[in-house]
């Protein structure tokens, strides 16, 4: 197991309300797990607490334990966390060190923090540079970078340590489709090659697609955990505020109507609910003067 | 209040060209969508529509006002315009005392403040949240918070810069119906967004930037056949819209209510 | 290093005007030297103009050493003492000014922290004083976007000087505020970057430490010490 949390409850300094309650679960290598909940749920306090930052940085109160790589994040400082975890968040322009003039140079930040030898920097930043696809931009200043290649430099920052498990916090959030599209497929081919990830995110269609497993957090509790196509068309999701994907709706909606086959699972990609509703019979009416908006 | 864009050009300082000969008009009362890539021209377009930035040729109207004639906080009358962070804005101690300084900077009385925000502090459910310092509510809430100072000020014109961001399915849903309201109300409305699910379900215009150009300005069920176009722009559409097209329908729903109503059983 | 000493040797050398004239031809040497003269010497004139005409102005007219005057006009007489202040004042500040876009112009931040942490200076300090650099811009583009947005809400920025002064809170106030949400996130970046950690950190290039730098720095801080004892002492000795 490369991450194992037990009965994580965390409050932060001048809070009443716990912002973590009693989470346990267990990660495996590989695994790539994806993280769901409305806002204020504890995404993000559950990604600082794997990464080791809390309680280092954030002090507050902590019970339960949370081990990752076999390190115990309340016996470590970050610092010696940063070989291990690698933590990118939401917003590429605050992830930038703002003291290195060109893209090489931010990505060995983290070299030069770890002490890492000169001579080895050379090799591992070309491979983390290749990795995210921006090693024609080497010599370009940061923050003359459009923020889907910021948010993939970032990456690239934080891969160049070479860590075990990789924490995404929303990386997305920001992005347009490009660029949220580019870091999804790096994710997808570090999973392959055997990094453990855990990204917290509000784009159910690519977790339906590409997550082994969805954890549902509300309110700090855990209250799901399980493959995507179970817990994505869970109710529990719509009392949540979490919402469904349109897909899952659509066959819901159109059960009622014998528009979807009674005992199939619901759909969460698009491929399920096409092979879903042609398996149902349905056709396009030949309605064509619904000019008026039945919304 | 219609909108005119007639042919501007825009370049930054520097150099990059921005904006090369956009034209288009907005009907009163139209819910529109600026769509296109990051760096595409729709926050620099957008930008022209209440003054604050000036075409180098061309011109835009709102209304008869011509905007290189008026400040942008004389414009601000006539279309609201919010911005993707809203960080960027808050300084008030008090949720109200926030909402409340568009309308103040109008000049509307007092009274008439009043009502104004506590109307839109109602329909955007912030209500219980009005005497918090908007510092100390999470992104989301600060967000609509920032949403709400916009709506208030009661402007026929709306535009919003990526409103959706940070927000949830639940306060994405209630968004959705503000929107709703305000439209009935007769307001043209501009949004400026990359999710598609949230545009198809609440705008009836697309206009695709690319480049400083308009590629495409059509209604929803015309700018969705495009699928060539829109994928070498970098767009995703809708996921209903797209099941329908899987789906071999004749007619493209933007909705779950749409997709239902325009299919039926074989048999 | 040189616009440290420069800017001690101009405020402490005992024959004023002289001290300050020369480390400001210096400075200036150096600038054209580097190919910056030009926009130094533009940006100096345009901070300063103001500042310079109500400093001849107050001084020349209204400065206590007054005696020997140069020009009266009707009730107001203008002095040649005020004027001498106010001309010294000005060209220390001209010649300090320089100096210091010397220093900010022509340092790559990343080098300055290298030298300072090498130097032995508390890693997060020599962040503090060398990231500014990089971030201004930001922050610059940032004012203009709040301008912006309290504009669209119906804030005048361009009237009277009430309406300005009016104006001020609601462009600070977020500025402030979304710079320190910046600071904090960009602060947990670092972290897990390993930033504050105790070890000894390496360098990708190599900060390159010549012969001549190192002469040039010695000769600067014994010169500003020169200086800072001999104008001491001549103030002490003269009862200036």
């Amino acid at each position: 197991m490369v991450i194992e949390i037990n009965g994580l409850t965390y409050t932060y300094p001048s809070t009443y309300n716990p912002a973590l309650k009693s989470i346990s679960f267990q990660v495996q290598t590989g695994q790539l797990v994806a993280v769901i909940g409305p806002n204020e749920a504890g995404k993000s306090t559950l990604c600082l607490a794997l990464a080791g930052l809390i309680p280092a940085l954030f002090h507050g109160q902590m019970q339960g334990t949370v081990m990752v790589c076999n390190m115990d994040t309340q016996q470590h400082a970050p610092g010696q966390f940063a070989e291990q975890v690698g933590l990118v968040l939401q917003n590429p322009v605050n992830q930038l060190s703002g003291m290195r003039y060109t893209v090489y140079e931010e990505v060995a930040f983290g070299l030069e923090n770890l002490g890492v030898l000169r001579e080895e920097m050379p090799h591992r930043i070309d491979q983390a540079l290749q990795q995210v696809g921006l090693a024609d931009l080497s010599e370009r200043s940061p923050f003359t970078l459009s923020s889907g290649q910021q948010q993939r430099l970032a990456l690239a920052s934080i891969l160049v340590l070479e860590p075990n498990v990789l924490l995404l916090d929303e990386p997305t959030a920001m992005l347009d489709p490009q660029g949220s599209q580019d870091i999804f497929e790096i994710i997808q081919k570090l999973v392959r090659a055997g990094t453990t990830v855990v990204i917290a995110e509000h784009r159910l269609e690519w977790i339906a697609q590409y997550a082994d497993r969805v954890i549902v957090l509300v309110n700090g509790e855990m209250i799901l955990d399980g493959m995507p196509g179970d817990v994505l068309s869970s109710p529990v999701l719509l009392q949540a505020g979490i919402g469904w994907l349109r897909y899952t709706q659509a066959a819901k909606r159109g059960q009622t109507r014998g528009l979807w086959p009674a005992n199939y699972p619901l759909p969460v990609t698009l491929e399920q609910a096409v092979t879903g509703f042609q398996q149902a019979g349905l056709i396009s009416s030949e309605q064509e003067n619904n000019d008026a908006d039945p919304s | 209040m219609l909108i005119r864009v007639d042919d501007i050009h825009f370049a930054y300082p520097g150099g990059v060209k921005a904006l090369d000969g956009i034209s288009f008009t907005i009907q009163p009362g139209e819910k529109v969508a600026l769509v296109g890539e990051n760096g595409s021209g729709k926050t620099t377009l957008a930008r022209h529509l209440n003054g604050l930035l000036h075409p180098q040729a061309g011109g835009v109207w709102i209304g008869e006002w011509q905007t290189t004639q008026h400040t942008p906080a004389k414009l601000a009358r006539h279309v609201a315009y919010v911005f993707q962070n809203p960080d960027e804005q808050l300084f008030r101690q008090r949720v109200w005392d926030e909402v409340a300084f568009g309308p103040k900077n109008l000049g509307y009385t007092p009274e008439q403040v009043r009502i104004m925000v506590e109307q839109t502090l109602d329909k955007m459910d912030l209500s219980g949240l009005s005497q918090l310092n908007p510092r100390d509510l999470g992104y989301s809430g600060r967000k609509r918070v920032a949403l709400a100072s916009a709506l208030t000020m009661q402007t026929p014109v709306l535009v919003f810069d990526e409103p959706t961001v940070g927000l949830d399915a639940k306060e994405l849903d209630q968004l959705g119906k503000v929107i709703t309201s305000y439209h009935q109300q007769g307001k043209t409305i501009l949004i400026i967004l990359h999710d598609m699910d949230f545009l198809a379900e609440n705008m009836d215009r697309f206009i695709l930037l690319n480049q400083g150009l308009v590629a495409l300005d059509a209604p929803a069920q015309q700018f969705f056949k495009q699928k060539m176009l829109l994928e070498t722009s970098g767009l995703v559409a809708p996921q209903i819209t797209r099941l329908s097209q899987s789906l071999r329908y004749s007619h493209l729903a933007m909705c779950v209510d749409q997709f239902l109503m325009f299919g039926r059983r074989e048999r | 290093m040189f616009s440290l000493a420069a800017i001690v040797i101009i405020f402490s050398g005992p024959g004023g005007w002289l001290s300050a004239i020369i480390v400001g031809l210096l400075t200036m040497l150096l600038l054209w030297l580097a190919g910056l003269a030009g926009r130094v010497v533009r940006t100096i004139i345009q901070l300063l103009a103001p500042l310079t005409v109500v400093l001849f102005l107050v001084h020349g007219l209204f400065n206590p050493n007054n005696h020997t005057i140069l020009l009266e006009l009707g009730p107001f007489a203008i002095g040649k003492e005020g004027l001498a202040f106010a001309s010294l004042i000005m060209l220390r500040l001209a010649a300090t000014l320089a100096a210091s876009l010397l220093l900010v112009i022509t340092t790559h931040p990343a080098h300055l922290v290298q030298a300072l942490t090498e130097v032995g200076l508390p890693h997060g300090l020599a962040y503090l004083l060398g990231s500014p650099l990089l971030l201004l811009p930001q922050i610059a583009g940032r004012i203009q976007i709040i301008q912006a947005a309290q504009q669209a809400r119906g804030l005048e920025t361009q009237g009277n000087l009430l309406q300005r002064v009016q104006a001020l809170f609601p462009l600070v106030a977020p500025l402030v505020f979304s710079s320190l949400v910046d600071v904090e996130e960009r602060s947990l970046a670092l972290e897990v970057r390993s930033f504050s950690a105790p070890n000894p950190k390496t360098s990708l290039n190599e900060l390159v430490d010549t012969p001549v730098q190192r002469i040039v720095r010695r000769v600067m801080i014994l010169m500003a010490g020169v200086m800072l004892a001999v104008g001491f002492w001549w103030r002490v000795y003269s009862g200036y």
